[in-house]
């Protein structure tokens, strides 16, 4: 079949060619998903060379169960899971790498100060346009913060939808949303009154 | 109606309220301005989250994706290709061996023949099964 064709194919006829090992059906599945999916692992995994290396990992492994997929649901609330649960266990692996050397420190040595990016300086604030203080507070808020409220603004799921895919009750997915606006408000006005003072 | 909580305004902006609440913010808003400027700072908020998507070269990725696919595909065939030649020469030999079996067999057969019509002095070979059989 021409390349072409399967850019025509619909979700279902590629995911059933996929299933019977046709590579290029496949490779048309990730043409369709792969901007979301890195975006959605970049998030999690906090850059965009780790979304792009993790996002690969979940397609090779969602090519690796993609007989398994049930053809009458639909498929990306599948990729998210497997992006999702991909993204967290590589973070799990890295925590427990570094649990494990840190064990192999010795005693004595003295602790290495890691600074608090957390917190843009003030001072800065005034240089940088408001897009671009809005998207470093939202890549500098904690993780957990970061993730849900992208679910429910860019993936545009509801508070429900957001818990049963984040295997979080529907209480945490609330504060977890209130809490990111309400950090990025801060950080929002802090830009906002620097730039009113100096105009 | 009292200024609405942080919480309230930011779940009237994910819709997650009931509808009675929706229409009591709307009007409050309608006739607060310092809490319309606290929805609108919102609004401003999941702009610029929404914003922040970005788009990758998904042709580079799929491409380097399918790299890692590949080999793996190229393993099974290789190892498809291994057991069918093992089928195959298990296959020959085993065929071989019979063929060898059979021609022994044969020989012996010949050899016992030609005891037979020597001692029995037949020359017609149409005689030999019966001579054969009672023999054994």
């Amino acid at each position: 079949m021409k390349l072409k064709r399967y850019r025509e194919q619909n979700e279902v006829e590629l995911i059933r060619l996929a299933q019977k090992g046709d590579e290029r059906a496949f490779e048309e599945i990730i043409n369709r998903y792969s901007n979301r999916v890195i975006n959605l692992a970049t998030q999690i995994m906090g850059s965009r060379d780790e979304g792009w290396d993790v996002a690969q990992e979940v397609f090779i492994s969602i090519w690796k169960n993609i007989k398994s997929f049930d053809t009458t649901r639909n498929l990306y609330p599948w990729i998210r899971r497997i992006t999702i649960n991909t993204c967290y266990e590589e973070l799990r692996r890295r925590k427990r790498d570094r649990e494990t050397s840190l064990d192999d420190v010795e005693e004595d040595e003295p602790s290495i100060d890691i600074p608090d990016e957390t917190y843009l300086p003030d001072d800065n604030f005034s240089k940088i346009e408001l897009k671009e203080v809005i998207e470093k507070a939202f890549e500098t808020l904690p993780e957990h913060y970061r993730v849900t409220l992208w679910l429910r603004v860019v993936e545009n799921l509801t508070y429900e939808e957001i818990a049963e895919t984040l295997n979080i009750n529907i209480g945490t997915v609330k504060s977890r949303i209130n809490m990111a606006r309400k950090l990025m408000r801060d950080r929002l006005k802090s830009y906002l009154e620097v730039t009113d003072e100096s105009s | 109606m009292n200024h609405p909580s942080f919480e309230d305004l930011s779940s009237f902006v994910d819709k997650e309220l009931p509808d009675w609440k929706i229409e009591e913010i709307e009007r409050h808003i309608e006739e607060c301005p310092a809490c319309k400027e606290r929805l609108e700072l919102l609004f401003l908020i999941d702009r610029g989250v929404r914003e922040s998507y970005r788009e990758f070269d998904t042709h580079t990725f799929a491409a380097e994706v399918m790299e890692k696919i590949k080999p793996a595909s190229v393993r099974r065939y290789n190892f498809r290709l291994k057991l069918a030649t093992i089928g195959l020469a298990i296959s020959l030999i085993f065929g071989v061996s019979l063929g060898i079996v059979r021609d022994l067999y044969r020989g012996n057969l010949d050899r016992g023949k030609q005891q037979l019509i020597s001692q029995h002095n037949i020359i017609s070979s149409g005689d030999m099964g019966v001579i054969f059989i009672s023999s054994r």
